[in-house]
């Protein structure tokens, strides 16, 4: 395309490099001053969300936060009680039925159907988004693939694993190949090893599939694997950002360095570096914003006199404390 | 435009024969519940009909007790499997399944007809299943007699799985749906005329009977039924009068369609009310 024509698009707006060749997407989500209160509670109260397409968005909070009731909300399930909410560019309000064809969702418990095998789950979720006829068969086979369970087809999912039938939701999620892809709390129930497995399975279905993803956690370990984090409480965003974004604005990334000679380390950085580090039970101790980047200049600096290094990153727990006074509550696993 | 209703009502369709597979599929896979269906129609059928016989005159034709309860136990044995249908909402409900389907971009009343559909698939099964037992209650075994009777079968499964989704969609949970169609299976049955001719009942319980869509079912089946056997005494196949009157087969199996298009039409509007 040449630089005369792209003048020309309908509302004279320029695309950056690479945007071009493909028509603009709208946002995946956009909600302004989303408010779903039930009698006597207030779930979400002015939620504001900006999600572009492509991006693997979070919603970190506590329990009771009001993620679910915002899923709920996304999914055209929920009506809200005022605001504004988009959902692939459909009005949820007038579009609902627009909304939920755009749509993939995995919910926190699961809606499998146990008494049905992994393929009749699959093909039941076909037919009820209406997937071409002649694109059933070979979908279905594909997510099976993907999923890992194509040996299991004509297993009953009642005898599947926790981490199956997550990967089989997951995989029934994107058959319609939607434009977002919605995961309630994706991991609750899993064991690490299932949890470790679940997210290389959604980070090669996002690659596979290209869709937008926005989950929920109330897990910080969880909320790193995300492009872009909101931190919720209450009903309301209070903080957002990249998960090193928002650990930047808590707190410097601490490095620890040991030394044969700590005092004479540390004049040396400052001369060299100019830091000013303060020795910690014969550690030097460096703060910087990004621990990471300095940590090989330390090295250097310091001529091979390091013993041992460690970097430390503030966690998401101090985040979340920082943002709203409180420690996310670390619930007991069922 | 007609393509896109055209394409429309296919996405609606899809969605109908999906449920309605669903169920099925679990169904059949579950043969169990069906010889576990089977079993109390059948014992009723050997308890009342051999104790009661034994009391109730035969008139010498060799058409007794056994034979009048038959169409009885028939209808009898789709009420069970009819309201299971109705309380399998509340366990997809408790299941997470109804989330599944609830979030799928088809009107909710595609998923409700494609539940009553399968229910009363289900409930006629079970009906159907007992033409088996035919010979045993004097029953002759005839196509086009078995196929009759399916087809009340199969409409008064219609009306009770209908009734089971509309109790389904307005009471809260599957505690009170259990509660509710136990209290209401006693005087369907009782009421309908399986058990006794109604045509001595006192007036006060005439109404009540009249009212009752399984009236209509057991004796739509018995006079289909009384066609097919050599000679039938009048103390027992007296014919039901609703104020008087006779009722024609066809209003009888009118009666039911239309009962049970009352309750889906009442279980969809309430179903498909957004949260």
């Amino acid at each position: 395309m040449k630089p005369g024509i792209r003048a020309e698009t309908p509302l004279g707006a320029t695309f950056p490099e690479g945007a071009r060749s493909a028509p603009p997407r709208p946002p995946a989500i956009r909600a302004e001053g989303l408010v779903k209160t039930y009698p006597g509670v207030e779930a979400v109260r002015g939620l504001d969300l900006l999600v572009p397409p492509g991006e693997l968005f979070g919603l970190l909070g506590p329990n009771g936060a009001g993620k679910s009731t915002t899923v709920a909300m996304l999914c055209a399930l929920t009506r809200p009680t005022s605001g504004s909410l988009w959902v692939a560019g459909h009005d949820v309000y007038t579009a609902p039925a627009a909304v939920r064809r755009s749509i993939g969702v995995v919910f926190q418990e699961s809606t499998l159907d146990g008494k049905l095998t992994v393929e009749e789950n699959l093909r039941v979720h076909a037919a009820l988004y209406g997937v071409p006829r002649a694109q059933v068969r070979p979908r279905v086979g594909a997510m099976l693939d993907l999923a890992d369970l194509a040996d299991r087809r004509r297993s009953l999912v009642r005898t599947l694993s926790g981490g199956m039938r997550r990967r089989l939701e997951i995989a029934r999620g994107l058959l319609h190949r939607p434009q977002v892809l919605f995961l309630d709390e994706p991991t609750a129930g899993l064991d690490p090893h299932s949890r470790v497995e679940m997210w290389d399975h959604v980070h090669r279905m996002r690659h596979e599939c290209g869709a937008t993803v926005l989950l929920t956690t109330h897990h910080l370990a969880e909320a790193d694997h995300c492009d872009r984090l909101a931190i919720v409480d209450r009903g309301r965003v209070v903080a957002l950002g990249s998960p090193a974004e928002l650990r930047s604005r808590v707190g410097d990334d601490r490095v620890l360095l040991v030394t044969d000679d700590p005092a004479r380390a540390a004049e040396r950085l400052t001369r060299t570096l100019g830091l000013h580090p303060t020795v910690l039970d014969g550690a030097l101790v460096v703060r910087a914003a990004d621990g990471a980047r300095l940590l090989p200049e330390l090295v250097t600096a310091l001529g091979g006199a390091v013993s041992s290094a460690t970097l430390s990153q503030p966690s998401l727990d101090d985040v979340f404390l920082h943002y709203t006074g409180r420690e996310l509550r670390t619930e007991a696993r069922t | 435009m007609s393509t896109t209703v055209a394409t429309r009502l296919d996405t609606e369709a899809r969605a109908v024969a999906a449920v309605w597979r669903r169920e099925t599929t679990a169904f059949l896979r579950e043969r169990t519940r069906l010889v576990l269906g089977l079993l109390q129609p059948l014992l009723l059928l050997a308890a009342l009909g051999v104790g009661l016989g034994t009391v109730v005159p035969d008139d010498g034709a060799g058409v007794g007790y056994v034979t009048f309860l038959f169409p009885g136990v028939l209808v009898m044995a789709t009420q069970a499997p009819a309201f299971a249908s109705g309380a399998s909402i509340l366990w997809d409900r408790e299941f997470g399944f109804l989330r599944e389907m609830l979030v799928a971009p088809v009107r909710r009343e595609s998923l409700l007809l494609g539940k009553v559909l399968s229910g009363t698939t289900i409930a006629t099964c079970h009906g159907a299943a007992l033409l088996a037992f035919s010979g045993v209650a004097g029953v002759p075994y005839d196509p086009v007699l078995f196929a009759a009777l399916v087809a009340v079968l199969a409409l008064a499964s219609f009306a009770m799985t209908c009734l089971g989704a509309l109790l389904a969609v307005f009471l809260p949970s599957l505690q009170a749906f259990q509660a509710a169609t136990g209290l209401l299976m006693g005087p369907l049955v009782f009421l309908s005329g399986a058990f006794f001719p109604l045509d001595r009942l006192p007036a006060w319980l005439a109404g009540p009977t009249a009212l009752n869509p399984l009236t209509h079912a057991v004796d739509a089946a018995r006079r289909i039924l009384t066609g097919y056997l050599p000679a039938v005494p009048d103390s027992l196949f007296g014919s039901l009068r609703v104020a008087g009157l006779r009722p024609s087969l066809e209003e009888e199996l009118a009666v039911l369609g239309a009962f049970g298009a009352l309750c889906l039409l009442l279980a969809a509007r309430r179903f498909a009310r957004p949260d």
